[in-house]
């Protein structure tokens, strides 16, 4: 733990509440459940450039059809915005895939009904049916039938929590991410919605031009110190950004614990900071020796 | 658990339509489940004039003997669990909208009518007009789920609107007659008129049979909804469907055209 603390900044993360769900896709085997979940999480890395957060959660033990499922979380802004992601990515990425079905995987009073608005694909020839007090639309496609349930789970969610490894050169600073990535995706209800669960090009809000709202994060560039405050340490070359997503606070956490003691222990690590915008935009400040402490007690 | 026996043979109908855990619950004591009104033939009666009751109260009820001759048992019921040994009579769970019902024996007409929710399982066979609406009533059942572990008289799930029945045996005429949605499953052979004057729903039949000439042949294809179904009665009813089954192709029937049109008669494809 002190060796721990003595890379580990004193700083926090700026998260934001964003509203989340969980899908569950089923397929007649892996290759095509992944195919369904690679294509809705796709181009869905940061909520400004893309409209919404998405990644894949994880592989599903039991299925409601009892084929291979895998769950993927999108993140959004507002209910509204999730509701029309949802409707874009089921639409295109799991209606059109083969084998294909959608299931709502979280547990919510508060559903957006995306199958109610995708079953008009089915031109009039739809059935709905209603299973265990759940209902499914039976959509006829020429493959056969595609099965999208109606309703989908949303619940308020934590966005943007995250760490900054800085290491002495960019193969530790990866290899470091590398192994939070891993450590970080034993949790449920968390995604990391960047490549690889990596950030090589964390912003800061505003520049200098006026039509940008966020460009490269100056402080952390490691070869802008002369134009810049010096907050990065002597020695810091390379800079790697792991930003979480998750259904609760207690998950985010969670998750930036186990990847800060993974990352931590690696070789060439000399620093690990968080980004924030000095707790005035984001609703959660996530103190980073705060959660190394409750993650200590636990 | 309450338990309730029979004391003797019953020559003229009891109708008992507040023998049902709604009511036993909020029972005190042995006594006042014992003076639970029924009608005997055209007479006031109580329970205890028939049962002997014993046990705890609480929402579950163990009820034993030959019961033909007892009509409405589970009527409007909402909550709890009924467990019948023994054969029943007619009624049995009308306008049920919640809990469980557990028939192990043969079960006489209009099981289920007006169901709205819950689930009941018989192992033995039901007679005619099961899950189906009274005569002059628009809707029939409307939520729920039905497991015949044997075989259905005529007329099952007439005016069906929605739920889920599934008979492993056969099932006699006019299966899901005027069924407006729903889905029924019948894997034993089903007698004819399948389906007539129905809107839309599903009848999901295992075996080929002779179908009303205003069902039209549609296509054969693989309903992945079949999965949804297979997982779902597994898990109640500790189900197994054949394997071929759930994940088969089917030979779809869309009908009955002399209505809307848009229901469907799905036949396992051998």
């Amino acid at each position: 733990m002190n060796s721990m603390l003595s890379v580990l900044e004193d700083t926090f993360a700026e998260a934001f509440k964003m509203y989340g769900t969980r899908l569950v896709i089923t397929a007649v085997n892996e290759q095509w459940a992944m195919h369904a979940a690679k294509c809705i999480t796709g181009f869905a890395t940061s909520v400004i450039g893309c409209g919404c957060e998405a990644g894949i959660e994880g592989e599903v033990e039991r299925t409601l059809d009892g084929r291979f499922g895998i769950s993927v979380l999108i993140f959004s802004m507002s209910k509204e915005s999730l509701e029309k992601q949802l409707l874009n990515r089921i639409g295109q990425c799991v209606l059109t895939c083969p084998t294909a079905s959608c299931f709502n995987g979280l547990d919510s009073e508060d559903k957006l009904l995306v199958g109610k608005k995708l079953r008009y694909f089915g031109d009039g020839f739809q059935m709905s049916k209603v299973i265990g007090g759940r209902r499914f639309w039976r959509i006829p496609v020429m493959e056969g039938e595609a099965v999208i349930e109606e309703g989908y789970g949303v619940t308020e969610s934590v966005g943007g929590g995250n760490i900054l490894i800085l290491a002495d050169s960019v193969e530790h600073a990866l290899y470091a991410s590398e192994r939070a990535v891993s450590s970080a995706k034993c949790i449920n209800g968390v995604i990391l919605p960047f490549p690889g669960g990596v950030v090589r090009s964390g912003s800061k809000v505003g520049s200098k031009y006026k039509f940008l709202h966020a460009s490269t994060n100056t402080a952390f560039v490691p070869q802008l110190r002369a134009h810049t405050s010096g907050s990065l340490p002597s020695g810091v070359r390379s800079v790697m950004e792991i930003v979480f997503d998750g259904l609760s606070l207690v998950a985010v956490k969670d998750a930036m614990r186990l990847a800060i003691e993974a990352a931590a222990e690696s070789e060439g690590v000399l620093k690990i900071s968080a980004g924030n915008y000095g707790g005035n935009l984001g609703k959660y400040k996530i103190y980073l020796r705060e959660v190394m402490e409750v993650g200590n007690h636990a | 658990m309450l338990r309730l026996e029979l004391m003797e043979e019953l020559k003229i109908p009891v109708e008992a339509p507040k023998l049902k855990p709604d009511v036993i619950v909020n029972c005190s004591s042995i006594k006042d489940v014992e003076h639970i009104p029924v009608h005997h033939g055209n007479e006031d009666a109580y329970l205890g004039d028939f049962f002997k009751v014993s046990g705890e109260i609480d929402d579950s009820v163990l009820i034993e003997g030959d019961l033909r001759k007892v009509k409405r048992i589970g009527e409007g019921m909402s909550q709890g669990s009924i467990e019948i040994h023994g054969d029943v009579g007619m009624h049995l769970a009308k306008d049920m909208s919640g809990g469980k019902v557990f028939v192990d024996g043969n079960v006489s007409d209009w099981m289920a009518s007006g169901m709205s929710g819950g689930i009941i399982r018989v192992n033995g066979s039901v007679g005619n007009f099961a899950c189906a609406s009274y005569w002059g009533e628009k809707g029939g059942m409307s939520g729920g789920v039905v497991f015949i572990n044997g075989s259905a008289g005529a007329d099952l799930g007439r005016r069906m609107r929605r739920g889920i029945v599934f008979v492993s045996g056969s099932v006699g005429k006019f299966v899901g007659v005027d069924v407006i949605a729903g889905t029924i499953f019948v894997m034993g052979e089903a007698a004819e008129g399948i389906g007539a004057g129905m809107k839309r729903g599903s009848i999901v039949l295992y075996r080929q049979a002779g179908l009303l000439p205003s069902f039209l042949y549609s296509g054969e294809f693989k309903p992945y909804s079949m999965l949804l179904y297979s997982r779902y009665l597994g898990d109640l009813f500790q189900l197994e469907l054949p394997l071929e089954f759930e994940s088969g192709y089917f030979r779809r029937y869309m009908g009955d055209f002399l209505s809307l049109g848009k229901g469907e008669i799905l036949v396992w494809s051998h």
